[in-house]
């Protein structure tokens, strides 16, 4: 063990100036890329609110929040809390919506047809599927 | 300035390697349904035109093929295309003639119904006006009602002939429901090639087709688990190919104690009740969307046998006790996602 070391640090003593700037820039790009990473898929997530093909509200997903929108056929509730949000009351008639439950993750979406909502919730992130046929 | 060198060489690696193709996306109320069409590219401008344009392809293909809109070319034919003709028209013995990119799709519809033994059937309007799953009073329709309605119900009465077609029977009509769906988003994606997109999705309400890759990674899709709503039962990774699948679990309504779903056999007239979902990856939306809907008619065993006999046509069947079967060319991953 001891003798692997010592050949490592011959070998480092032989490394220019220029290799360790570049080694050090190298370190300090790869730490810095994925601490960008790592806050983005946290910070800045929004809550995109539709009707129709009208954008109607954009909130934070971290305000916690209730909005009513009127629907085509009547209000529909959506409550933001605690970074996920949900579809509380809706005048639609199967409830689809309502019974999607609770999306937080970028691209995830809520939709109720009938009352054309469309809760869509928005930000950089790497979902773990790019979309869901059903 | 030489000590900077290195330094400016590997910022330039990063920026090189940052700099990838960036998603743009737009989602709208289309179709009866959410269409979401998301295309990378390099131009902001470019990106945002091909999605625009293939979102107003979609809008004509519904104007179109829509049996639910009274001016759409299919609503002409379902008045019009009955034995007797119009008294007085023109047109001798109800031959209507029909658009080439409707007579086309009219004659793909007749190859999905013979290749699943009419279990896909376009004629069964009929049937699905009576059970009424459009409106929001859901009951079961007499089984008298149901029997008169089941004659009207056969692809064999339905002529193409040159450019024409003729219904045999009065009463007659036509709801491309089980297709026009996936050729919409065919329409879509073609509108997208022309404008030189080569990686993109385009999703109408599930059923979809993934365009090249995504960022060099193939496009991975969830299916949807059947019984649990906002679960992945499992995920498949695809390019340049169709997913679309037809489920019991989208329109439903419960009475006396029994669950009503909205995929109607057009042989019994009842809910074809052999599956909870299939779902089928081909090189065509068209093509897939009315396998899928076909083949949870037919049934997992002679749904499944179908699959393996067709040359680039792929599979997954949850049978009614929510077994789930794959097609020997395809990689399923069964991953139970809590999407919640």
């Amino acid at each position: 063990m001891s003798l692997f070391l010592r050949d490592w640090f011959s070998r480092l003593s032989m490394l220019t100036r220029n290799d360790r700037i570049l080694i050090f820039s190298l370190v300090a790009i790869a730490s810095f890329s994925f601490a960008r990473l790592f806050f983005t898929s946290h910070e800045g997530k929004e809550v995109l609110v539709k009707v129709g093909n009208r954008p109607v509200q954009k909130v934070s997903l971290k305000m916690d929040k209730r909005i009513n929108v009127e629907g085509e056929k009547g209000s529909v509730v959506i409550e933001v809390k605690e970074g996920r949000v949900r579809v509380v009351e809706s005048s639609c008639f199967q409830k689809i919506c309502v019974n999607t439950g609770w999306i937080n993750k970028p691209g995830q979406n809520i939709v109720c047809l009938p009352n054309k909502v469309l809760v869509t919730i928005e930000g950089k992130g790497s979902p773990t599927i790019d979309a869901v046929s059903y | 300035m030489k000590k900077f060198r290195a330094l400016i060489f590997v910022f330039l690696i990063f920026f090189v390697c940052g700099c990838g193709k960036k998603e743009y996306s737009k989602v709208e109320f289309l179709m009866d349904t959410v269409v979401e069409i998301r295309v990378h590219h390099n131009s902001k401008a470019e990106a945002e035109k091909a999605i625009n344009n293939s979102m107003e392809e979609m809008r004509r293909v519904e104007q179109k093929m829509s049996c639910f809109l009274p001016d759409s070319e299919v609503s002409r034919i379902n008045k019009e295309a009955f034995l007797e003709g119009k008294r007085g028209s023109p047109l001798a013995e109800g031959w209507i003639p029909v658009s080439d990119e409707l007579f086309s799709l009219l004659e793909e519809s007749v190859l999905l119904s013979k290749l699943t033994k009419g279990s896909f059937d376009i004629t069964i309007f009929p049937l699905w006006k009576i059970w009424k799953f459009e409106g929001e009073n859901l009951e079961v329709p007499s089984k008298g009602e149901i029997e008169r309605v089941l004659k009207l119900v056969d692809y064999n009465n339905m002529i193409l002939q040159n450019k024409k077609i003729r219904f045999t029977k009065r009463g007659m009509s036509i709801d491309l429901g089980g297709i026009a769906k996936g050729y919409a988003v065919d329409a879509a994606v073609n509108v997208l090639k022309k404008k030189n997109i080569n990686s993109a999705m385009v999703n109408a309400g599930g059923d979809m087709y993934v365009l090249g890759r995504k960022q060099g990674k193939f496009w991975r899709i969830g299916i949807r688990h059947p019984r649990r709503e906002g679960e992945i039962l499992g995920i498949i990774e695809v390019e340049n190919k169709a997913v679309v699948t037809s489920g019991d679990y989208e329109r439903f309504f419960f009475s006396g104690g029994k669950r009503y779903h909205h995929i109607i056999n057009p042989k019994t007239g009842y809910p074809a009740d052999e599956c909870q979902s299939v779902t089928i990856v081909a090189e065509e939306a068209t093509f897939a969307d009315g396998l899928a809907t076909g083949i949870f008619v037919l049934g997992p065993k002679e749904g499944m046998a179908l699959i393996e006999n067709l040359a680039g046509v792929e599979g997954v069947i949850i049978n009614k006790e929510g077994d789930v079967s794959v097609s020997s060319g395809l990689v399923f991953k069964i991953e139970y996602v809590n999407q919640k």
